[in-house]
């Protein structure tokens, strides 16, 4: 009888006879015959790859994120000052409808692809308010906003596709 | 000396290429071959522990140098092959075909005579076929435990179970394993 034999056989009687150290000690070393799978020869030069690769992406993102963001507070806030000096009971409204725009945005930036519905749906809300006041200034202003808005999501979910995590769309509102 | 995993670590967020390629390099078979246990492809496993090895290191940040990296990094490498057994049914593969390209023989072999690497090839595969009709949480607990000599303390930690319920998944495990055997004509 060969040694994996014996180990086996010590384990199984140890196990049968309720000792448990001495069952342990045996598994351990019958599990020994379990051979080890080797990763393929070029499993580490491609691992390296692609985490140097990930950590650039995560910091052109970061850079982007960044910028988006600053561009759209700068926008909306040209918005409002606009909206303010014209004085009028527009300002309320289109403070409000620059909110919701700027809070989908943000949305879109924190939470991903999923939150394009709440984007969307901010932009139209936006849209609806500001053409029923029929301004055309303040209209072409909000539209800017929404176009830069569109081209970072889109410059974003480009970045972000093979990196991000969907999770259920949050309401991101002021 | 060798570098220790933290002084590795340390030198990896500082953008040191040549710390992390020797951090992977350290643990690439564990990684790979924990996942393979698991998830029984060895193609899967692969691409699963290159994922844990990408996403620690986009985490790398958020290791604390106190704790073992193995077992930190275990976890990372846990919760996605977690992730993958909820998605797929894992199928049962031969242990050839898991073991067809890289099989690297036990610690102690010592020019073994073709009877003893004959048995031992008999065993590994009675093992494999028991071990694949365990439960998930007891086949990692086993791999963690057996294969990787990982302590009671740090399967708690990568597991995020209590000791406890650790020292009770092995329990159990081994005696559905002795069952399992032993009904397979390995009696004492």
């Amino acid at each position: 009888m060969g040694r994996w034999r014996t180990h086996v056989e010590t384990w199984l009687l140890a196990e049968q006879d309720g000792r448990d150290e001495a069952a342990e000690a045996a598994f351990d070393r019958a599990f020994a015959a379990f051979p080890s799978v080797a990763p393929s020869p070029a499993f580490v030069a491609r691992t390296v790859e692609a985490a140097w690769a990930a950590r650039v992406r995560r910091r052109r993102l970061t850079v982007l994120a960044t910028a988006a963001a600053a561009g759209l507070v700068l926008a909306t806030s040209a918005v409002v000052l606009y909206a303010a000096l014209d004085g009028g009971t527009t300002w309320f409204i289109l403070t409000t409808a620059a909110s919701l725009t700027s809070a989908a945005v943000i949305g879109v930036l924190s939470a991903g692809v999923t939150a394009a519905g709440w984007w969307a749906a901010g932009a139209d809300a936006a849209l609806t308010i500001v053409s029923a006041i029929g301004r055309p200034y303040s209209l072409a202003a909000l539209t800017a906003i929404e176009v830069v808005a569109a081209i970072a999501f889109v410059m974003l979910h480009r970045l972000l596709r093979s990196d991000i995590e969907v999770r259920t769309p949050r309401a991101y509102c002021f | 000396m060798p570098p220790t995993d933290a002084e590795l670590v340390r030198d990896a967020l500082a953008g040191s290429q040549a710390a992390y390629r020797t951090l992977v390099t350290r643990y690439a078979s564990a990684a790979v071959n924990v996942a393979a246990r698991l998830v029984r492809d060895r193609a899967v496993a692969e691409e699963l522990a290159q994922d844990a090895f990408v996403r620690a290191f986009a985490r790398l940040d958020s290791y604390d140098p106190e704790r073992k990296f193995s077992s930190w990094f275990f976890r990372v490498l846990h919760n996605l092959v977690v992730d993958h057994l909820r998605r797929r049914r894992v199928e049962t593969v031969s242990l050839d075909a898991l073991t067809a390209d890289g099989y690297q023989g036990p610690a102690d072999a010592v020019d073994p005579s073709p009877e003893d690497e004959l048995e031992r090839r008999s065993l590994a595969a009675a093992l494999e076929g028991a071990l694949g009709r365990l439960r998930a949480e007891y086949r990692e607990v086993v791999v963690l435990r057996y294969q990787q000599g990982l302590t009671i303390e740090e399967i708690a930690g990568v597991l995020e179970l209590p000791e406890g319920t650790v020292k009770t998944f092995l329990h159990r495990a081994r005696k559905e394993l002795a069952g399992l055997l032993t009904a397979a004509g390995w009696r004492p």
